[in-house]
């Protein structure tokens, strides 16, 4: 028997005796990159999903520390991005704002390219109910480096101040010059 | 859209264990995430935290960073060289309250850079904490080896390995 979700139109079997269950997906690869210059950015996001969730891996090819960012739609509006971070470093506990005049949002994640060549930062960004339309988006960071000596771990939350859907994602560094290891990963997910 | 964040393993204890490991992870995923909620075993030691080791590396190939909340004040504590990734604080494991954790595993079966976790772990009635660790080795993850400082993980301890895949 043919069981056909409303929401995604994905069909799966019952799962009554016989039948092998198929579930339908609930948590699905959209798009991935490997960016080197600038980060990523990803467009046409499908709007049949709650949630998406982007997870990185990141390293800066300079010597300089960059905080990572993201912006969506293309929205570069003075003041439209607010964020707030708890970060620890191993030896020191920070928080801090960026509440006026941003556009875009930071992301917390200098990993400087003097780290060894081989130390990558991770990043997880959940973006809440991105679809709707009656609210200002949200999301929330989980972010961290550790070169053996120096790093640093950090959550963060984020808002956009828009109620548009989230059609699409730029991330990449802060200084836009900067480019970034070829084995830098940019993965998008959609959680049904 | 391809279906991905597939579940590889699931362990549930039904006797104390020293530790768990997850063997001949197949290299066919991007990310993983390993979830556990365990417990010390019944008349063990309640101390020390759950560690994880990969591939069987007991060298000095780790370090952790890690951000912790007590309810009181926020702390952060740095270690290098470690036999082992820190999951979670110097707090400690009951044996009727859970510690609970996620551990993103990113990028696992490159090799090509290193290998960063990205945790974050509870013991709920006294401690929230957030950290990241590195294994300094660019092999490929093939196994994770789970188990507490000290003791053991009682009866009921669960941990579910999954693994994501990226388009």
């Amino acid at each position: 028997m043919a069981i056909t979700s409303l929401k995604s139109g994905i069909s799966t079997r019952s799962g009554m005796a016989g039948n092998t269950l198929i579930y339908p997906g609930s948590y699905d690869s959209i798009a991935s990159t490997n960016g080197s210059v600038g980060g990523a950015t990803f467009t046409s996001i499908p709007q049949t999903y709650t949630h998406l969730q982007l997870r990185i891996i990141t390293k800066s090819q300079g010597a300089a520390t960059d905080f990572y960012n993201w912006r969506f739609n293309a929205d570069a509006t003075s003041g439209n991005y607010r964020t707030h971070t708890l970060l620890g470093t191993g030896s020191s506990v920070s928080s801090y704002t960026n509440t006026t005049g941003n556009t875009s949002a930071f992301i917390p994640t200098e990993n400087p390219g003097t780290n060894a060549t081989n130390v990558f930062a991770g990043i997880i960004i959940d973006i809440l109910d991105y679809t709707n339309t009656n609210k200002y988006t949200t999301m929330r960071t989980l972010a961290g480096w550790s070169a053996n000596g120096s790093g640093q771990i950090s959550l963060s939350s984020g808002v956009w101040l828009n109620t548009s859907a989230v059609t699409s994602i730029a991330v990449g560094g802060y200084n836009t010059d900067l480019s970034y290891s070829g084995n830098a990963s940019y993965a998008l997910y959609g959680i049904a | 859209m391809a279906k991905t964040y597939t579940p590889i393993a699931t362990q549930k204890l039904t006797a104390s264990a020293a530790s768990v490991t997850f063997s001949s992870i197949p290299a066919i995923y991007t990310d993983l995430v390993l979830v556990t909620t365990v417990i010390a075993a019944a008349g063990g030691v309640e101390d020390y935290t759950p560690l994880m080791q990969v591939n069987g590396d007991t060298a000095a190939n780790y370090s952790s960073i890690r951000l912790t909340g007590n309810g009181v004040s926020a702390a952060t504590q740095g270690r290098t060289d470690q036999s082992f990734a820190r999951i979670q604080t110097d707090g400690y494991l009951s044996s009727t309250i859970p510690q609970n954790s996620i551990i993103n595993i990113m990028n696992y079966a490159n090799t090509t850079t290193y290998k960063t976790f990205l945790q974050r772990a509870n013991q709920a009635d006294t401690v929230a904490n957030a950290a990241v660790s590195v294994w300094r080795s660019t092999a490929a993850i093939s196994s994770i080896r789970f188990y507490p400082e000290t003791g053991g993980f009682g009866p009921g301890s669960t941990l579910t390995l999954y693994g994501i895949l990226k388009a």
